[in-house]
């Protein structure tokens, strides 16, 4: 305050009569210490962690017009405190929390892995209701759709043991043509049934792609 | 001898919650009492605010113009939260400081009349300033806080704040002469 006087050293005597006036008028310094007193007083007792609401209730220095308003604080400060304290007695079930976190978060995650494994095998056809494969076999590759499809990339090594399962909706034509290393090979046409419900498997056929046969 | 509290509370560790009271607690009851119609609410609402000092344990590495800063910001809150969950509407008049200090006057009939037109005279100028010239003033005349101060408080830059003041007393001084010139006539 002192300071910014300084600073205003371009004042006239108007001014800082004017200056003067203001601060007489306004000045609540007085009641503002007393105020501040209170304040730091209430705030030593908290920062002890012992407030309570009689003691404070009995030492209020207040006019009795204003003690409705300050026990309402005061209780308000008490709840606040007794929060605090509360707080810090559950302060062990904090780590218990945590833990129930985690679990509840592992069987969220666990249960969509399960999930995603259940709709992945019904997509895959592996135990699916159409197709049911036998034991020991290995499922290369399926096809579900209209249209004609290349399938590439099986590797099949012949000699070997291997099958196809087929089944179609509708009364459409079914051609399956294989293609090895020099050799083509037509599995058939097979004029599909439109009842055909029941479960299809893999033939155990022993097919060499030496001969050359169209049907 | 704040600017030595100041470097007390920096270079102390473990800086006491009653140091940065000391420190902030007039300038923060201070905005407090702007926006607050009782004494007894500011006091509450401040006590609150060093309270919530008192839970922030990393206030300490903060620098003192942002310290102060966050208070202001917790005391807007507070005043925020007290303003919603009041009833009453916190309007700020001058009429209980201008009661207190008619009633403090001394001397002579004559010249507590005198004192008292004075005084009316300057009220009359003070309720028509804008809100931000009078906060101003309170502040900086009421309870005597620098304009650094007052500029945190009231989110301004110092310089606007000291602008705002030589503003104020300039129109003070302007009404004040018409209206003693329309007194004599």
């Amino acid at each position: 305050m002192q300071q910014d006087k300084h600073t205003n050293g371009g004042m006239n005597d108007h001014d800082q009569q004017i200056v003067l006036d203001l601060e007489r008028m306004l000045d609540t310094r007085n009641e503002d210490a007393q105020s501040l007193l209170r304040i730091r007083e209430r705030l030593l007792k908290l920062s002890e962690g012992s407030l309570p609401v009689s003691e404070l209730d009995h030492t209020a220095i207040t006019p009795i017009k204003t003690v409705k308003v300050r026990s309402l604080s005061t209780n308000k400060t008490n709840k606040r405190s007794i929060y605090s304290h509360f707080d810090e007695g559950r302060a062990w079930l904090q780590p218990l929390s945590a833990i129930a976190a985690v679990l509840m978060v592992a069987i969220l995650v666990g249960s969509l892995a399960l999930l995603l494994t259940y709709l992945r095998q019904s997509t895959t056809g592996n135990g699916s209701r159409v197709f049911s494969q036998r034991k020991g076999w290995t499922q290369l590759v399926m096809y579900s759709g209209k249209g004609n499809k290349t399938l590439t990339g099986l590797n099949l090594v012949l000699p070997g043991l291997w099958g196809d399962a087929v089944t179609c909706v509708g009364s459409g034509k079914l051609d399956i043509e294989l293609t090895g290393v020099g050799m083509t090979s037509f599995l058939g046409k097979t004029p599909c049934d439109a009842n055909l419900s029941s479960l299809a498997t893999p033939q155990s056929i022993t097919q060499l792609l030496h001969r050359r046969y169209k049907r | 001898m704040q600017q030595k509290q100041e470097d007390e509370f920096e270079t102390s560790n473990n800086p006491s919650d009653i140091s940065l009271f000391d420190l902030y607690g007039q300038a923060i009851f201070a905005y407090i009492r702007l926006h607050t119609s009782s004494r007894e609410d500011a006091e509450d609402l401040t006590l609150e605010v060093f309270t919530a000092a008192l839970e922030h344990d990393n206030l300490s590495g903060v620098q003192a113009n942002e310290r102060l800063a966050w208070l202001r910001r917790v005391s807007h809150n507070k005043l925020v939260d007290n303003y919603r969950s009041s009833v009453r509407r916190s309007i700020v008049t001058l009429d209980h400081i201008r009661e207190n200090t008619l009633d403090d006057e001394s001397g002579t009939p004559e010249q507590l009349v005198l004192q008292r037109e004075k005084y009316d005279q300057l009220y009359a100028v003070i309720y028509t300033l804008p809100v931000l010239q009078q906060q101003v003033l309170r502040l900086h005349c009421g309870k005597g806080l620098r304009f650094a101060e007052i500029a945190v408080l009231l989110n301004k830059r110092e310089e606007a704040v000291r602008k705002i003041f030589s503003r104020t007393l300039a129109l003070m001084r302007a009404s004040y002469k018409q209206q003693i010139g329309e007194g004599e006539r």
